[in-house]
């Protein structure tokens, strides 16, 4: 059975504050007023449920920790880890080299980072990999399910439907879209990931929970529905992937739907997206893919203006 | 063959061929594509002649508004569509068997359920708004909410396009609780098939009602949009009602002159009619108001010397217009509403509601009040 893993950068912010910190002792007290808020992983939730079901299967969340750090570094990050009770027990220390070799000899499914360079990198090499941000607020994330969004175009599928909306326009694309109905769009960079998480849903599913799945998937698409969803979801079903709930929302924002959706991460391709979630308290992860990138809230960016 | 499509549509007005012509072409060859697709699963459905695929422009005008500054309306799979079929499906094989049978037949469109006149009309207003004013974003927008897991979508969409919809903003929620997206989408009216979940919104302050399917249904207006309230506990509080059933009608009267001037409580649907005089107002002040393709009626069962002035009184100092008033001191509203013929009539009391669907006017039930303590039984007569 092949090992299904994944890579995360441990607590985030939270450690790079405490990299700052020069004082031991300090580290510590900071840690103790931490203590009250220990939430429960959902990967850890998840992968519990799994190892109920199915007790030898080696099918489970692996979670890896990949860091540009030296060496030194890994004792206060292992206390850390400890204190908040995490399973994570595999370590790359890079001391300054390039993690994205690592990526691949770990077989990894999915590279969370803070850093944009190397995100870029790990998605040409064909790992499915994004960007992470803070919320600006802090909302409540369910302890018993894992739930993760995506954005359909150009994070699930390719680009190519963006490409055209972006140089000619919405009609053009309605007509481009009922056309070729019936032509799977290619994919996207996180389209394996969605894969394994569909992989592990069924596991649940023959034990007959699918009601109760630890697992929800969600698709929230910028698309319109009749004009242009149906390609999307013949799409998905021609790869053999299921999604739990599917909101197409027609160019409304994307904020409050997430707000009510609560997931653990979502991701998206496009920076106008990402802030509109993070306003609204959603954990979301850029993945800088496709012609996205090259626009700005529907403009397209002048090279030359960027700072 | 329990439900021919063909045949429930002749009810209805006929369809107006308003499909640009242009687009017939692309449509075949696309048709012919997924007819290949078609023809290799095995079922005995009988073909259907294509569905016309429509080619909507939506550059040169708003097609998509905001949700906050649109009249949002949502509305269920199973009052959009007849689904009764496919419900007996999941009740008595379960879902995968549901979901086997709704994808084998994606490429049928389901028959206009009791919410689909008021979609359709309520697009004929939207093509008027946006005549007078191209740029603004107060339209109606209608977001279809279901219960359905995203395998079913695709025949949503067939079936949505097939009647020459525009429904472009879904939320699938494959089994959870739809009302949280509710608010999210700034719904000013949810129509569906289930009770729970209408009084699930209700409670979160979203007007709701369910709708129900009837066996005979009336034609309705295609260029006016016609819609009718009931007055106590739909756009007033049941206050009143309360009064009435726990004391009596003499006691309900005396009250009512004694508070003439004191106004009612709002009931769950008065935002609705707040957001459709918003609408009505913007087709006065470009002079329209004897052509307005909108139209609100009172059909109450107040007396109106006796209670009346009070209810007008209310709507007034809530600066909500009514186009017609009818006060039937306890008369049947089945013939009244055959008459009105509205696209939709909310009312708080089954017994209403199944008292209009018999005369073929399309009702919908508000669970909101006291009434609902007092549940009509069909057989038994519900008396004063």
């Amino acid at each position: 059975m092949s090992e299904i893993k994944q890579t995360e950068v441990a607590t985030t912010d939270k450690k790079e504050a405490l990299a700052e910190e020069k004082d031991w002792a300090a580290a510590k007290a900071h840690f103790e007023n931490l203590k009250s808020t220990k939430p429960r992983p959902a990967l850890m939730t998840v992968n519990e449920r799994l190892r109920n079901l199915y007790p030898d299967s080696e099918e489970l969340f692996d979670i890896v920790l990949m860091t540009n750090n030296h060496a030194q570094v890994g004792v206060r990050l292992m206390n850390s880890i400890n204190h908040y009770d995490l399973t994570i027990e595999r370590f790359c220390m890079t001391g300054g080299q390039s993690p994205i070799g690592y990526l691949e000899a770990y077989m990894t499914n999915l590279y969370l980072s803070k850093d944009s360079k190397k995100v870029q990198e790990a998605i040409e090499e064909g790992i499915a990999a994004a960007i992470m941000f803070k919320p600006d607020v802090e909302s409540q994330l369910s302890e018993t399910q894992l739930r993760v969004a995506f954005d359909g175009d150009a994070v699930l599928f390719s680009d190519e439907s963006e490409i055209i909306v972006k140089q000619h326009g919405l009609d053009t694309f309605f007509e481009h879209e009922k056309q070729h109905e019936n032509k799977p769009l290619a994919q996207g960079p996180l389209k394996c990931f969605l894969e394994a998480l569909g992989k592990l849903q069924k596991k649940f599913y023959a034990k007959n929970e699918r009601l109760d799945c630890p697992i929800r998937t969600f698709l929230v698409t910028a698309r319109s529905a009749a004009s242009s969803g149906v390609r999307v979801l013949k799409t998905l079903r021609s790869w053999g992937l299921e999604i739990d709930e599917a909101l197409f929302l027609a160019g409304a924002p994307k904020g409050p739907l997430l707000q009510k959706i609560r997931p653990h991460i979502f991701f998206d391709d496009q920076m106008f997206h990402i802030e509109g979630a993070k306003e609204m308290g959603t954990i979301a992860a850029h993945v800088p893919y496709g012609i996205g990138q090259k626009y700005n809230k529907g403009k397209l960016i002048d090279p030359k203006q960027q700072k | 063959m329990s439900l021919d499509p063909v045949q429930v549509m002749k009810v209805q007005d006929p369809m107006p061929s308003t499909c640009p012509s242009a687009s017939n072409g692309d449509s075949q060859a696309s048709w012919d594509d997924s007819k290949d697709i078609h023809e290799n699963v095995d079922s005995t459905k009988k073909p259907k002649s294509g569905p016309v695929r429509r080619t909507r422009k939506v550059e040169g005008g708003i097609f998509f508004p905001k949700p906050e500054n649109a009249v949002t309306i949502a509305v269920s799979s199973r009052v959009l569509f007849r689904t009764e079929k496919e419900q007996k499906v999941f009740e008595q094989k379960g879902i995968e068997e549901y979901l086997r049978y709704q994808v084998e037949h994606e490429n049928e469109p389901f028959a206009p359920g009791p919410a689909f006149p008021f979609v359709k009309a309520l697009e004929a207003v939207n093509s008027r708004l946006r005549e007078l004013y191209p740029d603004s974003e107060e339209l109606f927008d209608i977001v279809l909410v279901t219960y359905n897991h995203a395998h079913v979508g695709i025949r949503l969409i067939n079936t949505i396009n097939y009647h020459n919809l525009f429904i472009e903003r879904f939320c699938m929620t494959g089994g959870s609780s739809p009302i949280g997206y509710l608010k999210a989408w700034h719904t000013n009216l949810y129509l569906s098939a289930d009770a729970e979940k209408v009084r699930e919104a209700l409670s979160e302050g979203i007007a709701a009602a369910t709708m129900f399917m009837s066996e005979k249904q009336i034609e309705v207006s295609e260029t006016q949009l016609r819609v009718a309230f009931d007055g106590d506990a739909v756009l007033f509080s049941d206050e009143s009602e309360r009064i009435f059933k726990a004391h009596g009608l003499d006691k309900f009267f005396e009250h009512e002159r004694e508070n003439e001037n004191r106004l009612l409580d709002h009931g769950p649907l008065k935002g609705f009619l707040e957001v459709l005089g918003k609408l009505q107002k913007k087709f006065y002040a470009k002079g329209h108001r004897l052509d307005c393709p909108i139209r609100t009626y009172l059909v109450t069962a107040r007396s109106a010397a006796s209670s009346g002035i009070r209810a007008l009184k209310t709507l007034r100092a809530w600066g909500l217009e009514m186009d017609e008033a009818l006060f039937l001191a306890g008369a049947p509203k089945g013939p009244m509403l055959e008459k009105i013929r509205p696209h939709i009539y909310f009312d708080d009391q089954m017994f209403h509601v199944e008292g209009a669907a018999e005369m073929g006017a399309i009702a919908a039930h508000v669970p909101y009040g006291i009434a609902q303590k007092f549940p009509y039984i069909k057989s038994v007569n519900a008396g004063k």
